[in-house]
């Protein structure tokens, strides 16, 4: 009996092994070939198209949709093409991207992370990508990114990324409204009066409870946020220039050493979070959003409206006021401008021979970026009705038109979570409605409070965007580490801030200066001169 | 007879104290996940609680339990751990069977077995491997390549090794066959090298992750440990610029308290196969151990 029972099972297990091992070897009946007949460059519209199979891969935060859902199928109807774009985990995005490449399995198109320009520039370098020159004049919506924003793309003349929008709008960051109110505090305009503030609401119980269980600036590891108040105290970008007329990383400049100074005296007088060297991101969050500390940074966009309503709930009087940026001693006023993209989609230089298939990639990459505008949504408007799931399966309007999703990503309904890229492109002309991603009351105001403020200023664009620095590559993340300890020691009060110029030198010593220089030939070489502001 | 003076016994006091102590030290992190996820989020920001919630809020298993994704790759690591620890059992233990048996090239099988434990291929070359085997987005790619613990088989086969050869020859005389003395003989007696080593096998199974990402592109497929971290990393800001980063984001990540239902709900079931497992656990690891 026992030995019939082993015999069985091994067959059964020969059997599924086999089964298993041939699983994927048969080609899938979809795959076609590419066109032999390239039909010059007239896009094909006319006569029956091919079906072609368009490959991809993209890195995703969170959890994508499965493979053969709803919204997948109407995207291949719709296009007539079989699509996929793989999403993969961010944190492993590149190690799989490696694998692929390596293993001979790199896909029609990838969309990098922004953080990603030096693999790019390495794998552009060896042809990897197809150039898009002759493509851009074809499509209006390439026709309408910036001229800038090609260049971080652009090697050796031949542009090979296509940028994704990403606000330019700055951060700044937001005051409890509500404790300067109780302590008759005007809105700060300047570092001398945020320190005011932060003493004031670590001594004075902005809220009223008799306990000292407040304090000012909510601050965790890195120095992190920068509670910069315009380009002249920001760290990470370039603004001085040092007596050769040369850009420096606003790491090493004048105005970091001020703010430097500034968080040492708060942190004297326990005004900023008091273990910050050792506090990590989210429990940053969680020190604004308890009610503890009073002033924290706000972003156009990605606020997390959980935590906001906890605040709320914790204390339902708080208020909000977002801070105008401080006049530098420059005189010069305003934020510096984010950089305008985030992903970048690259085409497989393989489909060097087949224009009608990169075409069709590019005409299903212009219809994923439409953007339509929150307040004017409706049902009516066909595209925004089928990348969306359609009015009442994938998602309903609210009372101020705003879409909600009806079904959560892991279903698939909708088809916009399958394209490679879905972010609109938002132009400088259309209005990117940042209030309406949230409903809590207070959080719209606020965002609406900072959306003003960037309408207000004029935004620094800074010459460093996109530039790639071997050395920077090598050296940039060991020293940028080095820079925020040490000034990370400053605050504490464990190294005098007299021995900044020392720190400058070790900096510059163990490669900074190659850094600076290789920044700025490339800066003099694209024209940057004088800032610019607009 | 062996009396203990009272030092002895001061010493034993001193001594379960103690190790009751690091016990409750080894817990309070599970106690800690425990407790936020049946937290409000306000009472977590709060702080409002130390070791247990003081409001209870299953408002996080809701969440988490509305997500078809969540739930569905639960059981896809309940399947891969099934099963992959039978397949991995079932080829550990015959290959380390065969090779307590004098055959042909025995040593060098050996060999290239030890080989595999002192130098890795590397991700690109498995890589490759997997793909021309046609295991490429299977759910077997996360079984079969990892089969056999190289370890695991030079350990059970010693295991192997030191049950007497005369037990075999009787059932040999006896008119059993290779085959069936391994099934009927060798097996049973083996049973708390088995557990063991498929314990070790089932939680390694549970915890595939890369393999996942590497070799799945269909997200349908992916284990309960992918899905896990793709809840959980966003909240670790590790980069320099992990404010703007985090900013840069179209969705900022779930609450805390969701994140730890996350974790509790994809450790519970792999911890919930110790217990089952203890009495075999304690003889197993002693496993050649003590000779004769």
């Amino acid at each position: 009996m026992n030995f019939r029972k082993s015999i069985l099972l091994s067959i059964i297990l020969l059997f599924v092994f086999t089964t298993a091992c041939s699983k994927n070897e048969a080609p899938t009946p979809a795959e076609t070939k590419s066109p032999t007949n390239s039909s010059t460059t007239a896009p094909a519209t006319e006569k029956p198209e091919e079906t072609y199979k368009i490959t991809g891969v993209t890195y995703i935060f969170g959890n994508p949709p499965p493979k053969d859902g709803r919204g997948q199928k109407m995207l291949n109807e719709k296009f007539n093409v079989d699509y996929f774009a793989e999403k993969v985990p961010n944190d492993n995005f590149i190690e799989k991207v490696t694998a692929m490449v390596a293993g001979g399995n790199m896909p029609d198109q990838i969309s990098f992370r922004s953080a990603n320009i030096d693999l790019f520039n390495r794998w552009a370098m060896q042809k990897a990508f197809l150039p898009l020159n002759d493509y851009i004049q074809e499509f209006d919506y390439l026709k309408e990114i910036p001229e800038e924003l090609w260049l971080p793309f652009t090697v050796d003349g031949k542009i090979y990324g296509i940028p994704t929008w990403s606000p330019v709008e700055s951060q700044s960051f937001m005051v409890r409204k509500d404790w300067l109110d109780n302590l008759n505090l005007p809105v700060p305009t300047s570092y001398e009066e945020l320190k005011k503030v932060a003493i004031a609401f670590t001594n004075d119980d902005p809220d009223k409870n008799n306990k000292k269980d407040t304090y000012g600036l909510a601050i965790g590891q890195n120095i992190n946020p920068t509670f910069a108040m315009g380009p002249y105290w920001q760290h990470d970008t370039w603004y001085h220039q040092d007596a050769d007329g040369n850009y420096i990383p606003g790491l090493i400049s004048e105005g970091r050493k001020d703010l430097i100074q500034f968080f040492s005296d708060l942190y004297k007088e326990k005004a900023i979070t008091n273990d910050f060297a050792v506090v990590n991101w989210a429990d940053t969050n969680n020190e604004f959003y308890s009610s503890k500390a009073g002033v924290f940074l706000i972003a156009p966009r990605g606020m997390s409206q959980d935590y906001m309503k906890a605040l709320l709930e914790i204390d339902p009087k708080a208020e909000f006021v977002v801070l105008e940026p401080f006049e530098a001693p420059d005189q010069s006023k305003g934020f510096a401008a984010g950089t305008g993209f985030s992903r970048f989609l690259t085409l497989n230089a393989k489909l060097a021979d087949q224009p009608d298939k990169v075409r069709k990639m590019l005409e299903i990459h212009g219809f994923s970026r439409q953007y339509y505008q929150a307040s004017k949504n409706s049902a009516d408007n066909k595209d925004f009705d089928w990348f969306y799931g359609n009015e009442g399966v994938g998602y309903t309007l609210d009372e101020n038109k705003v879409r909600v999703p009806m079904t959560e990503p892991g279903s698939g309904t909708e088809p916009f979570l399958y394209f490679i890229d879905s972010t609109s492109w938002v132009s400088a002309s259309d209005d990117a409605e940042f209030p309406l991603a949230y409903t809590e009351p207070k959080l719209v105001d606020a965002t609406q409070q900072l959306v003003d403020i960037n309408k207000k200023y004029k935004l620094y664009y800074p010459p460093h965007v996109g530039i790639i620095s071997p050395t920077e590559t090598e050296l940039g993340a060991e020293l940028t580490q080095l820079l925020l300890n040490e000034q990370t020691k400053m605050i504490a009060g464990n190294r005098p801030i007299s021995d900044w110029d020392a720190l400058v030198k070790e900096y510059m010593d163990r490669g900074g200066k190659k850094i600076i220089e290789e920044y700025n030939a490339e800066i003099k070489a694209r024209g940057y001169t004088e800032r610019v502001w607009k | 007879m062996y009396k203990k003076t009272f030092l002895n016994r001061t010493f034993d006091v001193l001594n379960v104290i103690f190790l009751t102590i690091i016990a409750g030290l080894m817990l309070l992190p599970f106690i800690h996940i425990f407790s936020v996820s049946f937290s409000s989020l306000q009472d977590v920001l709060l702080k409002d609680f130390i070791l247990w919630p003081t409001h209870w809020a299953v408002d996080s298993y809701k969440a988490i339990f509305a997500s078809n994704h969540f739930i569905r790759s639960i059981f896809v690591t309940m399947y891969i751990t099934v099963l992959g620890t039978a397949v991995s059992l079932i080829l550990t233990a015959t290959m380390a069977y065969g090779l307590t048996r004098n055959v042909l090239g025995q040593k060098w099988i050996l060999l290239l077995v030890v080989f595999t434990i002192l130098f890795n291929a590397g991700m690109i070359p498995v890589y490759l491997v997997v793909k021309a085997t046609g295991l490429m987005n299977s759910i077997w790619a996360l079984i079969i390549p990892s089969a056999i613990s190289s370890f695991n088989l030079i350990v059970i086969r010693q295991f192997f090794l030191s049950i007497p050869n005369e037990l075999n020859e009787a059932a040999l005389m006896d008119g059993a066959n290779e085959l069936r003395s391994f099934w009927s003989i060798i097996l049973p007696l083996s049973k708390p090298a088995l557990a063991t080593f498929g314990l070790f096998y089932a939680v390694g199974h549970w915890n595939k992750y890369f393999e996942g990402i590497l070799y799945l592109n269909d997200a349908a497929k992916w284990p309960i440990q992918v899905v896990l971290r793709q809840i959980v990393i966003m909240n670790e800001a590790t980069s320099t610029l992990g404010a703007d980063v985090m900013l840069q984001l179209e969705n900022p990540p779930p609450p805390v308290t969701i994140q730890m239902a996350a974790i509790l709900v994809a450790t519970l079931p792999i911890l919930l196969v110790y217990p089952f497992l203890q009495k075999h656990f304690a003889k197993g690891v002693m496993i050649g151990s003590v000779k004769g």
